[in-house]
């Protein structure tokens, strides 16, 4: 059955067009300036912005055609199916992020531009023709085909220019641009120009019935339009904000790097002449280009002592670099100090005793091994050394000592005392801040950059020390650091407190360092269980998790054993945990250690109530002391 | 007394004549390249039995000098000794994993630099003293 057609004739309503154009043009600006942020970005950060740029500008170009939409008025009321209008912002948001990740790639050559067009416009126009499936009325709505692929290739062709476009100016470092915004203008202007082909190319004939399912559809009220501006408008706002603040935080990273690459590449070229004049020089001091008098000879002694000053500045200028960008690099592992001192004092003996100086090393026997970075040991040893023996006078004694620190059992201090000029008390503190120069800076006169107490206080501070001077002018001056005792227990100590639970019994874990198999013999095993069962049940309360690590260091063969309130189950999870701890800690493996873990299990025990807290922990203390006693003896007795 | 030749990869003529002038009074044969490509060509034709390589080089740098004679079976045998003036911080790591024997850090003490080439000529053991201060050579 046929009936005369009636052709429904819409109109524009043009205050809302304009609105469109105007949401076109500010999502292609937020497009340029996100696709910038995509390709700067990497790894995760690059997900983000890609995700987020995508949903922005998606979000963007759906308005737009919605706004278009309401912009196009019939004679009768229209309706849109939600479901249908979401499914459209999908198509929109999918569209904008093969277009991001497109112009994001290092390189765009011709098929990759082609066909990231082909997906982009496809994209938009899958959601425009979405959106006008969308549209529920009285009417029928045919397309003209030939205009509906005129708007298909329209969308093909705005997308492959709104591509090239974006990829050309994603560099473009600035938040605000004219380039950027005439890109800008010229994407959305077109965006609305397939919009419009493609409404041109339906036509409404009015029918009795409204096709299509009506059980999900709104009405579409101008404060609806209100609603969807302001949430684009913000959406935008917001990912254009991000993005300034963003390239902001990025582009003081990129200054700090660039501060960085230029001190490293200023050291390299300062040391290449250098070389040569080291080189050069020494060949003629040794005479490998033909005799040289004596005066001669001391010249040239000399002008290799300044270029080794030379060099150890330059040294010094790219240290405080990498302290001051966070890229000091320090491995700490178990090492001996003793070592470290032995060393520099027999680096620092032909100098020392050229100036009649008494340089002492003072060794304590059995001191436990340091937790260190030992070369940043050495550097520290090095410079203070040689800031004694520059401020000390003839006939003048150094002396180098380690011990345990008396103030903190968990410590080593070394101690480098001179017979030297001495520091005034009002500078002692300042001498470690960063170019603080001595004024009186020995028989040379040099004040140098100022630079070797600040490093020494940062490589100390880093391995978790700390250091400090007590001088009495005309006297001489004590330098003190102190670095870590290397403690499993410290190392394992959070391990450990993260896996126990609570519970109504304790548990013991021996861990028998360097031994594949254990060298305690069950009975020693057992005996040491009972020494701390009888500690714990002298001071533990029974409701806490406790960790009680304890370790001495002072030899190869090490033991440590660790207590926790746990129950039998828990004890054997927590011992597979710590031998599994144990085998992926890199630190450990650097060490080079072996260890074996057992566990024994104690029955319930219990604090008395009565028992003041202040006891409490006196106990604890005592016991440990107790503890070690115990470890030592039965240490020194294998069975 | 040492006939052993040593090939010098530097493009900087002041330190390749340095060198040589330093390494001939000491007994060695040696030979020149100037860049990455000459290295790998002097390599082939002369076998040398060390070469002493810079890093920052035109035609290819140090690093991948070092790729290309790891991937050759004869002259993967040649030891390397990397002199830079790089930063050690970033590069001594690298030069070693690269196959390295040693990294001297530009300038180099003749003492420190003669005593690391025996070494790995395996001529002489280096001093107790060296060790600690070279690691592993």
């Amino acid at each position: 059955m046929t009936s005369p057609d009636l052709e429904l004739v819409g109109a524009y309503d043009y205050r809302l067009v304009a609105l469109s154009v105007l949401i076109a043009i500010l999502a292609s600006y937020a497009a340029l300036d996100l696709a910038g942020r995509v390709t700067s970005a990497q790894g995760k950060a690059r997900l983000l912005w890609l995700n987020g740029g995508a949903v922005a500008m998606g979000f963007g170009i759906w308005s737009m055609h919605y706004i278009g939409m309401l912009a196009f008025r019939l004679p009768i009321p229209v309706q849109y199916d939600w479901p249908t209008v979401l499914l459209s912002l999908v198509a929109a948001i999918v569209a904008s992020a093969i277009a991001l990740f497109v112009v994001s790639r290092s390189k765009m050559g011709v098929i990759r531009a082609v066909l990231g067009s082909i997906f982009m416009g496809g994209g938009i126009a899958t959601m425009h023709y979405t959106g006008m499936a969308a549209m529920r009325l009285s009417a029928m709505c045919s397309y003209s085909a030939k205009l509906v692929a005129l708007s298909v290739v329209l969308a093909i062709v705005i997308s492959l220019v709104a591509l090239w476009l974006t990829f050309y100016f994603r560099g473009e470092t600035a938040a605000w641009s004219w380039r950027k915004m005439h890109g800008a203008l010229v994407m959305g202007a077109a965006i609305p120009v397939m919009h419009y082909t493609g409404m041109a190319a339906a036509r409404f004939t009015a029918s009795p019935s409204v096709y299509g399912n009506q059980s999900h559809t709104i009405n579409v009220s101008s404060l609806s339009v209100a609603g969807v501006t302001i949430v684009t408008l913000t959406v935008l706002g917001l990912a254009l904000l991000t993005s300034f603040a963003d390239r902001r935080f990025s582009l003081q990273a990129l200054e700090l790097q660039l501060k960085d690459d230029f001190l490293s590449h200023v050291s390299h070229e300062l040391r290449s002449p250098l070389t040569a004049i080291y080189q050069f020089v020494s060949i003629l001091a040794d005479g490998l280009a033909g005799e040289v008098r004596p005066e001669q000879s001391e010249y040239l002694r000399l002008t290799l002592r300044n270029v080794q000053q030379l060099e150890s500045m330059i040294a010094d200028l790219l240290e405080v670099t990498r302290i001051q960008a966070g890229k000091l690099n320090i491995e700490q592992q178990r090492a001996s100090l003793s070592d470290a001192i032995t060393d520099t004092v027999s680096m620092f003996g032909g100098s020392a005793a050229a100036k009649g100086i008494n340089l002492i090393a003072n060794i304590a026997a059995d001191l436990p091994l340091a937790y260190v970075d030992p070369s940043r040991v050495r550097q520290v040893l090095i410079n203070l050394v040689s800031n004694a023996i520059k401020f000390t006078a003839k006939n003048g004694e150094i002396t180098l000592q380690t011990r345990i620190f008396e103030e903190d059992p968990g410590l080593l201090v070394v101690e480098i005392a001179d017979t030297g000029c001495g520091i005034k008390p009002e500078v002692s503190k300042l001498i470690f801040e960063r170019l603080y120069q001595a004024t009186d800076a020995g028989e040379h006169g040099r004040k140098g950059l100022g630079l070797g107490l600040y490093i020494s206080k940062e490589l100390v501070a880093r391995q978790g020390g700390s250091i400090w001077v007590r001088s009495e002018p005309q006297k001489g001056s004590s330098f003190f650091f102190t670095v870590p005792i290397f403690s499993l227990a410290s190392l394992i100590g959070p391990i450990l407190t993260n896996e126990v639970k609570p519970d109504d019994a304790i548990a013991v874990l021996v861990v028998e360092m360097d031994s594949q198999d254990g060298w305690l013999s069950p009975d020693v095993r057992i005996a040491m269980s009972n020494v701390a069962r009888a500690l714990l049940q002298r001071c533990l309360l029974p409701d806490l998790d406790v960790v009680l690590p304890k370790m001495d260091s002072g030899d190869a063969q090490e033991l440590f054993f660790a207590v926790a309130c746990t129950n039998k189950q828990g004890a054997e999870v927590m011992s597979r945990r710590v031998r599994e701890q144990f085998r992926r800690s890199e630190r450990l493996q650097q060490a080079g250690l072996t260890f074996t873990v057992s566990c024994d299990f104690l029955p319930p025990i219990s604090r008395n109530v009565n028992e003041p807290m202040g006891e409490f922990v006196g106990h604890v203390a005592a016991g440990v002391q107790e503890h070690i006693n115990a470890m030592m003896i039965a240490r020194s007795v294998p069975a | 007394m040492s006939n052993k030749t040593i090939l010098i990869v530097d493009d900087d003529p002041d330190a390749r004549l340095g060198f040589n002038t330093r390494l001939k009074a000491n007994h060695y044969n040696v030979i020149f390249a100037a860049d990455g490509m000459a290295s790998i060509a002097e390599a082939r034709k002369h076998m040398p039995d060390l070469i002493i390589l810079d890093l920052g080089l035109p035609a290819g740098d140090g690093f991948s000098v070092m790729e290309r004679l790891k991937a050759n079976d004869t002259l993967a045998l040649i030891p390397v000794i990397v002199i830079s003036a790089r930063d050690p911080s970033a590069n001594r790591e690298r030069a070693l994993k690269a196959g390295a024997k040693a990294f001297l850090q530009k300038p180099v003490d003749n003492a420190k630099f003669l005593a690391v080439i025996r070494k790995v000529l395996g001529e002489k053991d280096l001093t107790p003293h060296l060790v600690h201060d070279l690691g592993e050579v």
